[in-house]
Formats: structure tokens, C-alpha cells, sequence
């Protein structure tokens, strides 16, 4: 199992957990995450053939509230005033140019 | 009022002081206020504004004699708890701004006893680091050296109880996070049983190993903040349903026989220090001809430190996922696609965070699930198998909190491996959800040093007696 992390390898871990890396942070991320999992490794001297999973201990889950409204008393803490613009509410823009919108992927 | 309050008092002390009017509460919380705009060990992310206000319905309840223990005693509440009105950073410039509309279950159980929140304390950033010094509001530092960590995470709630800027503390235990800096700083620090204490309004950092734990100066008053947060939520599924003894009756009671058993793995390459701290403990426990010292083994608790790196950071870059600048937090417009968003805001991570997130996200990553995440999940597995059968031998596990002292700032930051290696004897209780606690056993070359109890689920009456026991005896 011993494994160590590519440059390559760091680049696709960053785009799937959506972070943006400057060259110093990949080349910085290489030698950490090869030195982190070389010390990792040591779990395949463990014989785990046919071992379960592990599961959080027998306790069974909360019983489930009641199915019935609630009133949430905290409008006023998630609205900021002046948040509302003809009746609407005003967020955030997400992107200063609408015309780029387009997924890398599409 | 400083000549009024001991500078190390307990909750029960201060509690006298409340009733006989030597002080009020709104005194009381005065006195603390003070105390923290002159830390200079950066303890405090936010001070409460309202605390004073608290603190007048606090007298009223004193006054109309239906108060319990806790009323009127500060608290101080790290910065990854929920709090309805009151900042709650995580210690993350992604959450600088960030007013909750709720406040988390085990403070607000903790306010309705009539406590007063003081403020919220530094931490690292989401909950992840031993040293505290990768928050976005800089480094705690130690009490007792100030060229040294507090330990993390939760080094602002340690330092507050160290240096009395409050009486207790609220922190969270992921892999060590209460214990360590405790230990560093030498206070005490319980992280209970798995599903103790709900997690409701804790900001996720490894949803199967977080624990909200307590700092305090001694058992019994960690005894009283149990007693008041423990037991089932509604709003946590995974909070538990086992009843809720009177922790701070049963601290003081005799200890029936007890076998404390020291597991070998953690013998084997111990440093004189460790060895030295262990015998001092057989030592004081010893003299109690109830309690007997037995040999146990853990055989998978080497790979403790390694099995935690993995299902920690997988849980990590799940739970963190949700960071992308559009619902919470941090956010810029900038030119460019959905993902050129994301990716913009999540710089907002600091670089420990970015790490683990990378670390699980690998973990979780096609052709490595299996060599990682599920192989640590059978690792985990077998390691609880360990702990079953060690406890058929001994009743509690006595073991190190730390392999060494509180470390310089700026000792080890450069080397996350080297890092993680400060919560080696911290991992396993989280691993396996037992409940365990560091306790300070006295100073070497002017720092605390600790040690550690852990027990089966549901016992922390045991820790806490035991505890006990050893403040009792070295008082």
C-alpha cells in the first residue's frame, strides 16, 4: 500500500475537493500528503481480512419528533433589515458576469 | 471584589459567595469581564455583550431562591458552539462575520440553569489542530509561557480556566481537543461517552468523533456542567438515551474495587517523563487498598493515530463540503464559472484545513477507498474489539495525555506529521466513543503535565471520582 502522492495525484484531489492551489501550495501539498500517508501506511500491517466495518456502537437513533409544525421564533436573526426590495427578497449576487455562467463541465 | 473571590475558585466556592451575598452575580461576571480585556494570551474571539444582563436575571433567580448550582456562574463557550445573536467564527475568517439565529443545545441547557456566557473563546479554525495556532485570530498562548502553545483545539477554553478569566469552560474533542490542551495548560478536561452530551449546534467538524467536553478546575465542578447538558436531544439523533446520574453526588461516594489497568502499547516507548508522571499516579492510587494496578494490552492502539488521520479527515472534507461561499460565510463575486466560485471563496481556508480536506478527500477518492477509508474502518473496528476486551481486565485504562510538555509556538507548525504526533495517546477514546479525561498531576520544569483516565461508555462517574480521588489526596 505504500504510496507516494504525484503532483498529478494533488492536482485532481484539489479540483474534486474544489480548492484552488498556487504552485508553492501544490508542490508544499506533495511533500505533506506523501509524508502523512507514509505514516498512514503502517495500517496495512493490520490482517483485517473479513472484519466488519465499524459502525457507531448498537444505540438506536433518537425516536423521531412528532410530525407537526413548529413555529421558529428566529425570523427576525436570518433576515437582515432592509432585505426585502418590492416585496422580494435581495441576496447575494453569485456572479459579476452573467454571461460566463456556463458549467466547465457542460 | 478580586479579595472577594478566591483566584482559583470552584463553582461550589463561588456558589457560597452568591448565596451569602458576599457578591452578586452581576459582580461576579464584572470580575471576569475585567480579567479578560487583560488577557494577553488571546483567549477571547468575542466577549458577550449581553453578559451583564445575564447575569442581573441571574441575581433574580438567586434572589428568589429557585436557583440551582450553577446560577450566576460564568462560562465561557468555544467559538465552534452555536450562539443566537452572538458571533460564532469556528476561528475561520470563512465564518468571521457569521451570527448564528440558534443557540447549540449544550449551552443553551447550561444558560437555562441560570449561567453566564462570557464570551466565545479562540480555537483552531474548524476545530483542527494540537497547538491552537492555526486559527484566523491568531495564537493562544500558554499561561504558564507565554513562547509556548496552549494546545489545541480548544486552547482559548483552556487558557480562560487556567488563568481565571472564567471558572469553566465548554470546548469540543474530535481527536484530543479538550484533553491536550488541558493537559498543557493544567486544567481539567472531560470529553464523555459518544452521544453524552448533544451535538446540536456544534459546527461539524467529524461528525462520528466529535464530543462537546468541559474545562474546569477540578471533578466536581465538571460533575455540575455534565449534570446540566447531559442526556437525550431531540435535536441530535445521535444524542444518547442512557439516564443521566447525579454525576456530582456520586463523585465523592466510596469507590467500589477498581482495577486501573496501564495498556503496554503505550509503555513501550515511553519517555522518562511518561514513566516518571505513571509511577507518581500508582503511587498516589496505590495507597488505596481498593484499587489494584493490572497489566492490559490494546494491540491495535499504535495504529490509534493513523486510523483517526484517515476517518477524521474523510468526515472532514464531507462536513466541509458545504463551505463554498454561497450559504455561508466568505464570499467575493468574482468573473468566471460556478466552480471558479466555489474555488474563490474556499481560499478562505486556512492552510490546516485545506490539508485535511485534501487528506479525506484522497481517502474517499476512487481506487484508494478500499486501502484507506475502508481499511481505517476495519482498523477502527478491531480497535474497539481491543477496548472490549481490555475492560474485561480493568476497570478504567490510566495512560499519558501528552508525550511531552506544552511545545514552542512556531515549533511544529512547519511539520504537520510531527503535529499530529502530540495526540497519539488522545485518538482511541474518540475512535471508539468511550468517555475519557486528562487531569493535571502537577508541573515539570514550570509546565503542567497530565494524565488520562478512560473508561466503558457511560462511566465518566468513575473518571470524575477518580479524579476526585487524586485532588483529594495531593491537596
Amino acid at each position: 500500500m505504500a504510496h507516494a502522492i504525484t503532483p498529478a495525484e494533488v492536482e485532481k484531489i484539489a479540483k474534486l475537493a474544489r480548492l484552488d492551489l498556487t504552485d508553492a501550495e501544490r508542490e508544499r501539498s506533495t511533500r505533506e500528503l506523501s509524508s502523512i500517508i507514509g505514516y498512514i501506511d503502517r495500517l496495512s500491517e493490520v490482517t483485517t481480512e473479513g472484519v466488519a466495518s465499524y459502525e457507531t456502537a448498537g444505540e438506536p437513533l433518537a425516536k423521531l419528533r412528532e410530525d407537526a409544525g413548529v413555529i421558529f421564533d428566529g425570523r427576525e436573526s436570518l433576515i437582515a433589515e432592509g432585505s426585502f426590495k418590492d416585496g422580494m427578497l435581495v441576496t447575494k449576487g453569485v456572479f459579476s458576469d452573467r454571461a460566463k455562467h456556463d458549467h466547465p463541465d457542460s | 471584589m478580586t479579595t472577594l473571590i478566591p483566584e482559583k475558585a470552584t463553582i461550589a466556592e463561588l456558589a457560597e459567595g452568591l448565596r451569602s451575598r458576599r457578591f452578586s452575580a452581576v459582580e461576579l461576571t464584572g470580575h471576569y469581564l475585567n480579567e479578560i480585556k487583560r488577557d494577553t494570551n488571546n483567549a477571547f474571539i468575542t466577549v458577550n455583550e449581553t453578559a451583564s444582563t445575564q447575569a442581573r436575571a441571574a441575581d433574580e433567580l438567586l434572589a428568589s431562591g429557585q436557583a440551582g448550582p450553577l446560577a450566576g456562574i460564568p462560562v465561557a463557550i468555544k467559538d465552534v458552539l452555536a450562539t443566537r445573536g452572538l458571533k460564532t467564527t469556528a476561528g475561520s475568517k470563512m465564518l468571521a462575520e457569521y451570527v448564528p439565529s440558534y443557540t447549540a443545545t449544550a449551552v443553551q441547557r447550561l444558560l437555562d440553569t441560570g449561567m453566564v456566557l462570557l464570551g466565545k473563546t479562540n480555537c483552531d479554525e474548524f476545530a483542527m489542530g494540537s497547538s491552537n495556532e492555526n486559527s484566523a485570530f491568531g495564537p493562544v498562548k500558554n499561561p504558564y509561557d507565554d513562547t509556548r502553545v496552549s494546545g489545541g483545539s480548544s486552547g482559548g477554553s483552556a487558557v480562560a480556566v487556567a488563568s481565571g478569566l472564567a471558572p469553566v469552560a465548554l470546548g469540543t474533542d474530535t481527536g484530543g481537543s479538550v484533553r491536550l490542551p488541558a493537559s498543557f495548560c493544567g486544567v481539567v478536561g472531560l470529553k464523555p461517552t459518544y452521544g453524552r452530551i448533544s451535538r446540536y449546534g456544534l459546527i461539524a467538524m467529524a461528525s462520528s468523533l466529535d464530543h462537546v467536553g468541559i474545562f474546569s478546575r477540578t471533578a466536581a465542578d465538571a460533575a455540575l456542567l455534565l449534570n446540566a447538558m447531559a442526556g437525550h436531544d431531540l435535536h441530535d439523533a445521535t444524542s444518547g438515551r442512557e439516564p443521566v446520574p447525579s454525576y456530582a453526588d456520586m463523585i465523592s461516594r466510596e469507590l467500589p474495587k477498581l482495577r486501573i489497568g496501564v495498556p503496554r502499547e503505550y509503555l513501550q516507548d515511553a519517555n522518562p517523563l511518561v514513566e516518571k508522571l505513571l509511577q507518581d499516579a500508582q503511587e498516589v492510587y496505590g495507597r488505596n487498598s481498593e484499587i489494584e494496578f493490572v497489566d492490559v494490552s490494546i494491540p491495535r492502539l499504535p495504529y490509534a493515530l493513523s486510523v483517526y488521520y484517515i476517518c477524521a479527515s474523510s468526515e472532514v472534507s464531507a462536513n466541509l463540503a458545504r463551505y463554498d461561499g454561497l450559504r455561508y460565510g466568505f464570499h467575493a463575486e468574482i468573473e468566471g464559472s460556478l466552480e471558479d466560485t466555489y474555488r474563490h471563496n474556499r481560499s478562505a481556508l486556512g492552510p490546516e484545513v485545506r490539508r485535511r480536506i485534501m487528506l479525506g478527500t484522497f481517502a474517499l477518492s476512487s481506487g484508494y477507498y478500499d486501502a484507506y477509508y475502508h481499511k481505517a474502518m476495519q482498523v477502527r473496528q478491531l480497535l474497539r474489539d481491543d477496548f472490549i476486551a481490555a475492560f474485561k481486565k480493568a476497570d478504567v485504562l490510566l495512560c499519558p495525555a501528552s508525550p511531552a510538555p506544552a511545545f514552542k509556538i512556531g515549533e511544529k507548525i512547519s511539520d504537520p506529521l510531527t503535529m499530529y504526533l502530540s495526540d497519539m495517546y488522545m485518538t482511541a477514546a474518540n475512535l471508539v466513543g468511550i468517555p475519557a479525561v486528562a487531569f493535571p498531576t502537577g508541573l515539570v520544569d514550570g509546565l503542567p503535565v497530565g494524565l488520562q483516565f478512560m473508561a466503558p461508555a457511560w462511566s465518566e462517574a468513575t473518571l470524575l471520582a477518580l479524579v476526585h480521588r487524586f485532588e483529594t489526596a495531593s491537596r
